[in-house]
């Protein structure tokens, strides 16, 4: 058996009650059997991760625990591809900021997990490796972007994964996979050597199967990185020694205009039964609204901004420095070709109208506008904040669609619902979504959303909930 | 029809700091390619700019200098285009807030003052650079990321000349505030140029012509002359200019078109979202006024008021930044203002032609100078030896007094030597003593060539020519 | 080709892409949800609203000193270019 928690499989690891070694063959067994299964890896990195296996004293919480990136964090010697053609063959230089942090602390890379190409999707099916499956269920989608961190975690494979959140890429699949998804605030920890989507956007976060495992990565990789001028200089807290399940008086928005979207009797129950336990536990929980033009107004803001942003980001797949090459007469063809053939077409759609929003002529009326409504958006859930330490919803109304059923339009689910949790994407907001039951076998979660750079709050609120609700430690080997 | 042109000046400068604008790695000029780069330079995915607190302080610098409104918020925009050179597909630059606004420079002209107001100053990245062959080309990333700044002039120029003395100017403000070589040659400097005209007297502004990447200053004055006259010939037959960007080609002296208004680049500027505002601190921004360089114009005052040099003497001086700096180090320890200023300006000046050298590529050592004057002033050596010690001290960078010991330099001013060897020559020369009387000058200056001859130039001629005069006088009465 | 094919096929050359016949229907579908996501938010009043770039409202005063510390090697710089000569990336030839 293989599927420890961090917690678990350090104290077996520092008492020596098994072996180093011995665990990782078993491991590599298991994960190639997942593999099979899910579809989860783009490379494993079998060979590199048994050759690193020196003896540790394994004094720090992470040492010797194995753990998945999803296949935007630049790894140095280790090929990182986005899921994409154009950097099929691409193999860094160096390491992401948050790599050489884990690097330090002795955690042990098993492998560069799938995702959606460029982390643009959220099924995990615009791979170019495939679909990623639920670990649930395999005729369903994992989510995405980060489906395959998502379920190597949900799966048992690996304690703790990394993944990316720009719209709702870590907490939509956490949520489908049955596990804690955790994005912190814009700024808490570096973004250096992840492969950017929308800069303004983008948040680091993670996968892992309980809450106190999740303070435990987060107090490693949160903290002021001098190659990203973004990232905070707050002081960081020691969130796993700070994890409090006492929230008597905690105040708890309940986002009554996106929860009562739920359709689904089983999943509205469920929310119900989790604002019972919050009272319960003491916190004191009440029913707000937002105007409804804002929520709406959501997807637009995101798919505008999201779209201009990657436009200019992704202008450096040019196939001249790395990436899939294409030659042509010219310089410019070279470029074309290599572009037109490196990208699948979601992507060229997305690049090209993220290029008419950033057009001169269109700037002030597309752009410049949902930079504005984000502003609008923003302010209006600080006033939220002003009287609430938490806004809770539903992480969803659905669970994990089919496989093949979802397509990877626009439309896909544009409902208020669907699309709330890019509200802590536009606000930079510390969110969380936390595994509350299951409808048909499938999980189903809540989502909590914090203060910026309050994430112990989120993390207290998730810890007693999680306790209570008992589904901690979850995961799916079979189905 | 007469014509007014109307000209302004985009200025690009590299600013020598240690490392680039948003990474770590080196800045560097002709070294080995891609040897000078790291991750970011090349725009690997993933990587994120840092700002170079350096370059902020140059840019201050040089708005300091050009008197202009700093901006206490410091905001980046992306400019979005792709280009071979350019390996994020943007540029990160400063588009709606500027670090500086509104400055001017005060240049001469024909001994007449003019003020061109300066619009703005901002700081943004170099690109990579690329060579071209036949069928292709290479590009080396060292110079990507190097800082530039940005300075660009309201319409305030109308012709050549001026463009040039500007430029001229502004190339010292660079060197004096010590933020950039600006070897235009070496293209660490470079200059667009924005051409219209119209008839005299009128006070609309024509369309204009944007002349890009001129790498000297004489290329921008024939530029402008060439465009002015195109433009010119374009109007006079009835025809009418359209606004286009065009290159200067150094082969045929003519400016050449490159792309039309329609097909100018939509640069799509953003905010940067990776480089927050940065506030900058007042009190930083005031210190750097304080310790700015004194700049030419301001030496030049100083060197007339309080050192009284010639107006003459004194620009020369003040505009060349090596030799003002040496100048001035020397009059710390020497108060012969004017001597200085001759011997560097004269001899050291000559000796620089001679060599084809830069004072920081002699030996000479302040000190040294300074000391060697004294010794004149003292009447230890000649003006004449002088030079000779001058000499050894730019090429050897020993001191007057090892020079002097080694080569047997030294002065006869005893007065006792001086008299005994004085009869010596008056013995052998009665038939002068017998002509003193009718050509008195005539018979002086040869005895004291010969007077010279004899002591092999050491006699020190003040001494000397006083006790010669008594001598004779009293040999003659 | 429609107006707006036209448009899109110019769009997508000014983003360095070639858009197939094939996939035309495809983005014109696409373009038309992107402009009803434009038409949403004209739906909200933003007169007087600053833009905001950030998630939230920062300032920073961070800024790095000017320091040489990480270099890469000559062959780590080249190590994915497709095409390298004497040390440089080759490229076909840039028609200026």
């Amino acid at each position: 058996m293989v599927q420890y928690s961090i917690e678990e499989l350090h104290a077996l690891l520092i008492s020596g009650q098994i072996h180093f070694k011995e665990y990782y063959e078993e491991l590599f067994k298991e994960i190639e059997y997942q593999q099979n299964r899910l579809n989860a890896f783009v490379t494993i990195t079998k060979n590199e991760t048994i050759l690193n296996l020196k003896k540790k004293d394994f004094v720090n919480m992470l040492c010797g625990i194995p753990y998945v990136l999803k296949d935007n964090y630049s790894t140095k010697g280790i090929k990182t591809t986005a899921s994409s053609r154009m950097l099929e063959n691409y193999i860094p230089v160096y390491n992401a900021h948050v790599v050489d942090l884990l690097n330090k602390q002795g955690a042990c890379l098993v492998g560069k997990a799938s995702m959606d190409e460029f982390a643009m999707g959220s099924t995990n099916q615009t791979a170019l490796t495939g679909p990623v499956y639920n670990p649930w269920d395999r005729t369903r989608i994992a989510g995405g972007s980060s489906g395959g961190s998502a379920a190597l975690v949900a799966s048992g494979v690996v304690p703790f994964s990394l993944g990316s959140d720009t719209g709702d890429s870590i907490r939509k699949p956490a949520g489908f996979c049955g596990v804690v998804g955790f994005k912190p605030t814009w700024g808490r920890i570096s973004r250096y050597g992840v492969i950017p989507y929308a800069s303004s956007l983008d948040h680091v976060g993670a996968f892992t199967r309980n809450v106190r495992d999740m303070a435990i990565v987060m107090e490693t990789l949160a903290g002021h990185d001098e190659r990203d001028m973004t990232s905070s200089i707050k002081e960081v807290p020691q969130y796993l020694d700070c994890l409090d399940e006492n929230i008597k008086g905690i105040r708890i928005a309940v986002l009554k205009t996106v929860s009562d979207e739920v359709e689904n009797s089983i999943i509205q129950d469920n929310f119900n039964r989790v604002v019972n336990v919050l009272e319960e536990l003491g916190a004191i929980v009440e029913n707000i609204t937002m105007p409804i033009e804002l929520l709406k107004a959501v997807l637009p803001t995101y798919t505008i901004l999201a779209n201009s942003e990657a436009t200019s980001n992704l202008a450096c797949l040019d196939g001249i420095k790395y990436g899939h090459r294409r030659d042509g007469k010219t310089i410019e063809d070279t470029v074309i070709h290599s572009r037109t053939h490196g990208f699948s077409h979601q992507i060229k759609s997305r690049l090209i109208l993220g290029n008419l929003a950033l057009a001169y002529e269109n700037q002030e009326r597309m752009f410049m506008k949902a930079q504005k409504v984000r502003r609008l958006i923003v302010e209006e859930l600080n006033k939220i904040y002003q009287s609430y330490d938490i806004i809770l919803t539903p992480n969803s109304g659905i669970i994990a669609p089919k496989v093949k059923q979802v397509d990877n339009q626009y439309t896909y689910e544009s409902t208020i619902l669907e699309n709330h949790l890019i509200l802590g994407n536009l606000a930079g907001l510390p969110s969380l979504s936390l595994p509350s039951g299951f409808v048909d076998g499938m999980p189903i979660a809540v989502h909590l959303m914090g203060r910026i750079f309050e994430e112990q709050t989120v993390l207290n609120v998730a810890y007693a909930l999680e306790n209570i609700l008992g589904l901690k430690n979850q995961y799916s080997r079979e189905g | 029809m007469k014509f007014e042109q109307v000209i302004g000046l985009e200025v690009h400068c590299e600013l020598k700091t240690e490392s680039k604008m948003f990474s770590s790695s080196p800045v560097t000029f002709g070294k080995e390619p891609n040897t000078m780069v790291n991750e970011v330079d090349m725009s690997m995915p993933g990587v994120l700019p840092v700002l170079n607190k350096r370059v902020v302080e140059y840019a201050i610098r040089v708005c300091h200098a050009l008197h202009m409104e700093i901006d206490d918020v410091l905001c980046f925009d992306r400019k979005n285009y792709y280009y071979a050179d350019l390996p994020k597909g943007f540029q990160i630059t400063q588009n709606k807030r500027p670090i500086g606004r509104n400055g001017y420079l005060d240049i001469v002209i024909d001994n007449q003052m003019k003020r061109i107001r300066i619009e703005r100053l901002h700081m943004e990245e170099d690109t990579a650079k690329q060579s071209h062959y036949d069928s292709y080309s290479l590009i080396d990333y060292n110079r990507s990321g190097i800082p530039l700044i940005e300075i660009v002039t309201k319409p305030d120029i109308r012709n050549g000349k001026e463009a040039a003395i500007y430029l001229e100017k502004l190339r010292q403000v660079f060197i004096y505030t010590d933020v950039s070589d600006a070897k235009m040659e070496e293209g660490s400097m470079r200059c667009d140029i924005n051409v219209s005209i119209r008839p005299y007297g009128s006070q609309e502004l024509g369309i204009r012509t944007e002349i890009k990447n001129l790498n000297s200053i004489s290329h921008v004055q024939k530029a402008i002359e060439f465009e002015t006259l195109r433009q010119e010939n374009i109007i006079l037959h009835g025809g009418t200019i359209t606004q286009e960007t065009r290159r200067f080609d150094e082969n045929t002296q003519q400016t050449i078109k490159m792309r039309s208004k329609e097909d100018t680049i939509d640069y799509k500027y953003y905010t940067e979202p990776n480089i927050l505002p940065i506030c900058l601190d007042y009190q930083w921004i005031m210190d750097i006024k304080k310790h700015l360089p004194m700049l030419a114009d301001e030496r030049e005052q100083r060197y007339i008021q309080n050192h009284g040099l010639s107006q003459m003497d004194a620009h020369i001086l003040a505009y060349h930044k090596d030799m003002s700096d040496f100048y001035d180090d020397v009059v710390q320890q020497c108060t012969e203002y004017k001597t200085v200023c001759h011997w560097l300006l004269g001899e050291g000046q000559a000796y620089l032609n001679k060599y084809n050298l830069s004072l920081r590529q002699t030996k000479l050592v302040a000190s040294h100078l300074a000391e060697m004057i004294s010794f004149i002033q003292e009447g230890i050596i000649s003006s004449k030896q002088a030079k000779i010690i001058f000499e050894c001290m730019m090429s050897e960078g020993k001191d007057p007094q090892t020079i002097i010991e080694e080569k047997g330099i030294k002065q006869i001013s005893d007065i006792e030597t001086l008299t005994c060897l004085i009869n010596e020559i008056l013995d052998d020369n009665q038939i002068f003593i017998d002509n003193y009387e009718h050509r008195k000058d005539k018979v002086l200056s040869f005895l004291m060539g010969q007077m010279m001859k004899k002591t092999k130039g050491q006699a020190n001629p003040k001494i000397a020519h006083q006790i010669l005069l008594k001598l004779l006088e009293d040999r003659v009465h | 080709m429609t107006d707006i094919e036209k448009i899109l096929k110019q769009l997508a050359r000014k983003t360095m892409l070639d858009i197939s016949e094939q996939e035309m229907p495809q983005l014109l579908e696409e373009y038309n949800i992107f402009m009803m996501h434009v038409k949403a938010l004209e739906l909200i009043n933003t007169q007087d609203i600053e833009p905001l770039a950030f998630p939230y409202e920062i300032k920073t005063h961070f800024l790095r000193e000017d320091k040489v510390v990480h270099m890469l090697s000559q062959e780590d710089v080249l190590k994915n270019v497709g095409c390298v000569q004497d040390g440089q990336v080759k490229v076909p030839k840039v028609v200026r």
